[in-house]
């Protein structure tokens, strides 16, 4: 059996868990500028707030209502807590978010010596106890059912989904609250007179490989009780890693985009140092309300992560890109990585890191992210006078899925 | 400027809540939330419970009275503080104890209280003053005001 663990309303609970006077309270937790509700929980949902909505609109439907920042290196002590703890009753376990997790539910009747729905409902309380959050659990025999029974069981419940009760909790589910199914698949399906997850399952399965390609097909195999896509405990290698988001509202300055393109650098430099690879080639994608206003791409001579070749590669790539739109956001995406011990040392190219990327390295590992830092991002000053700018939620390392 | 703040009921000590009559201001979010004692700034006696002298004390927010020797004001600005323009009304630094605050109609968390300076006036009335800082970029977004309470160990 697989168990599928979800925090309730995850970022609310951690914030409930360091400051009690927010228990029960309709609470929002704000985006790193303060403008967009990211998360919110139960008690200020019931008053029609939804995730993305700005709080000059959150604070009309729920006035009393009360916000938080968000902290994304509060959430991750949080979270490894919750992981540390399920490696304690599972054998293996699937880090598959910041707030999910997929797990090894066989050993779980021997762990709290009780039948399954008792002892699940025993991991729940021992979790609410130990951690500080309210869970829902879902156990199945696939992945797609545990998850789908967690979705189906919140907020704080259980959820088993066996032989017995299969047909009537699948007939009872959309097929849109499948974990893969988007809004297109969902009417490609609903064309096909699908509408619940049940009448997913009982669809012809060449019907379904033609309609949503080898991961339809696995999804169908999955709510047939046949676990398909096994539980990782590790994650696999990345084919892209990037880094940058949001420029802190809209933006046609040269300095302050510029500046965004450095500090994405030097983000995207450390995560190529923790994953221990070099990028082949570098992206740079800008955004303009959401919409990409340029994408450019750049082969480097040699795999690297030295700060001077992905600027050398990225800053012509800037100055190429139009300058009529206001840019909104921008990523910065190191493709074709190598593992570090796995290249070619070459006589004719400066090495893939130079000894002041290594000091910057040891000296931020040191010091804290960001202590140094490029002199060309001094004008993003608001963003370095508030520390919880410094960890962003791709930050949060070894997790499956953003 | 924050124009309330609440401190949650059970934090509050039974004698100072009768002496102050502070069970007119008890508020409470939703049936699960703590009850929480409201401090406005446009109550008819506008209050502030203050860690002073050692103990929780609840004093009188700025001051309205003009026959006062203590500024007619609710806040004081960390600038003018710092420029020793409030230096003849000898300033204490007090801790002003709060869960939430509230700015232009949002409320927002407090996680350990606000800073702020306590005046004695001619008859030795006390008053506590708000400080005010410059907003920071996510303050000024979340609230639309350009100043903000300064914080006792966090920067919101």
């Amino acid at each position: 059996m697989i168990g599928h663990i979800d925090s309730d309303c995850f970022y609310v609970s951690c914030e409930r868990v360091r400051s009690y006077t927010l228990r029960g309270v309709p609470c929002g937790v704000l985006g790193n500028q303060g403008a967009c509700v990211i998360a919110k929980s139960y008690e200020l949902k019931s008053y029609g707030v939804k995730t993305g909505h700005p709080i000059w609109e959150a604070k009309k439907l729920c006035p009393h209502a009360v916000f938080v920042k968000r902290d994304f290196r509060w959430y991750e002590v949080i979270s490894r807590r919750l992981l540390d703890l399920l490696k304690t009753v599972s054998p293996r376990v699937e880090y598959y978010s910041i707030d999910e997790m997929f797990f090894d539910a066989s050993e779980l009747q021997r762990y709290f010596q009780l039948p399954l729905p008792d002892a699940t409902r025993a991991l729940q309380t021992l979790v609410q106890d130990e951690v500080g959050v309210p869970v829902s659990i879902g156990i199945a025999p696939s992945r797609a059912l545990a998850k789908l029974g967690s979705d189906a069981g919140k907020p704080f419940g259980v959820h088993i989904v066996d032989r017995e009760n299969c047909e009537s909790f699948l007939r009872s589910q959309p097929v849109g609250e499948l974990c893969g199914i988007g809004r297109r698949s969902e009417r490609k399906l609903q064309d096909r007179n699908i509408h619940t997850c049940w009448d997913f399952r009982q669809a012809d399965r060449l019907l379904i490989r033609d309609l949503l390609t080898i991961k339809g097909e696995a999804l169908w195999w999955e709510l047939r009780g046949d676990a398909v896509t096994p539980i990782q405990t590790s994650r696999p290698p990345h084919k892209a890693i990037a880094r940058g988001g949001s420029c802190g509202g809209k933006t046609s300055d040269p300095e302050r985009i510029r500046a965004w393109a450095v500090r994405n650098i030097e983000r995207l430099i450390e995560a190529l140092d923790h994953h221990r690879v070099y990028a082949r080639h570098i992206s740079l994608q800008i955004d303009a309300n959401k919409t990409a206003l340029w994408l450019g791409r750049t082969p480097l001579a040699v795999p690297s992560a030295s700060f001077r070749t992905i600027y050398d590669a990225v800053m012509p790539m800037l100055s190429a890109a139009p300058k009529d739109h206001l840019v909104s956001h921008m990523h910065i995406i190191a493709e074709n990585l190598v593992w570090r011990d796995r290249i070619q040392k070459s006589l004719f190219f400066e090495d893939a890191q130079s000894p002041l990327d290594e000091l910057k390295r040891n000296i931020n590992q040191k010091l804290g992210r960001f202590a140094i830092r490029s002199a060309e991002t001094l004008p993003l000053h608001e963003i370095y006078h508030d520390t919880t700018h410094n960890y962003d939620i791709c930050d949060v390392s070894g997790k499956m899925c953003f | 400027m924050c124009t309330a703040i609440t401190l949650a009921w059970r934090e509050i000590p039974r004698k100072l809540i009768r002496r102050f009559q502070l069970e007119e201001r008890v508020i409470q979010r939703s049936e699960a939330a703590d009850k929480e004692i409201l401090f406005l700034q446009r109550h008819r006696q506008p209050l502030l419970p203050v860690f002073y002298q050692g103990e929780l004390q609840i004093l009188p927010w700025g001051n309205r009275q003009r026959n006062s020797s203590a500024p007619l004001a609710w806040w004081c600005d960390v600038a003018t503080l710092q420029s020793g323009a409030w230096a003849q009304y000898h300033p204490e630094p007090v801790e002003i104890l709060a869960n939430f605050g509230l700015e232009r109609g949002v409320w927002f968390l407090i996680r350990e209280g606000l800073q702020g300076v306590l005046i004695h006036d001619q008859r030795e009335q006390p008053s506590v003053y708000l400080l005010l800082q410059p907003a920071s970029h996510y303050y000024q977004v979340m609230t639309g005001y350009h100043r903000e309470p300064v914080f006792l160990g966090e920067q919101i």
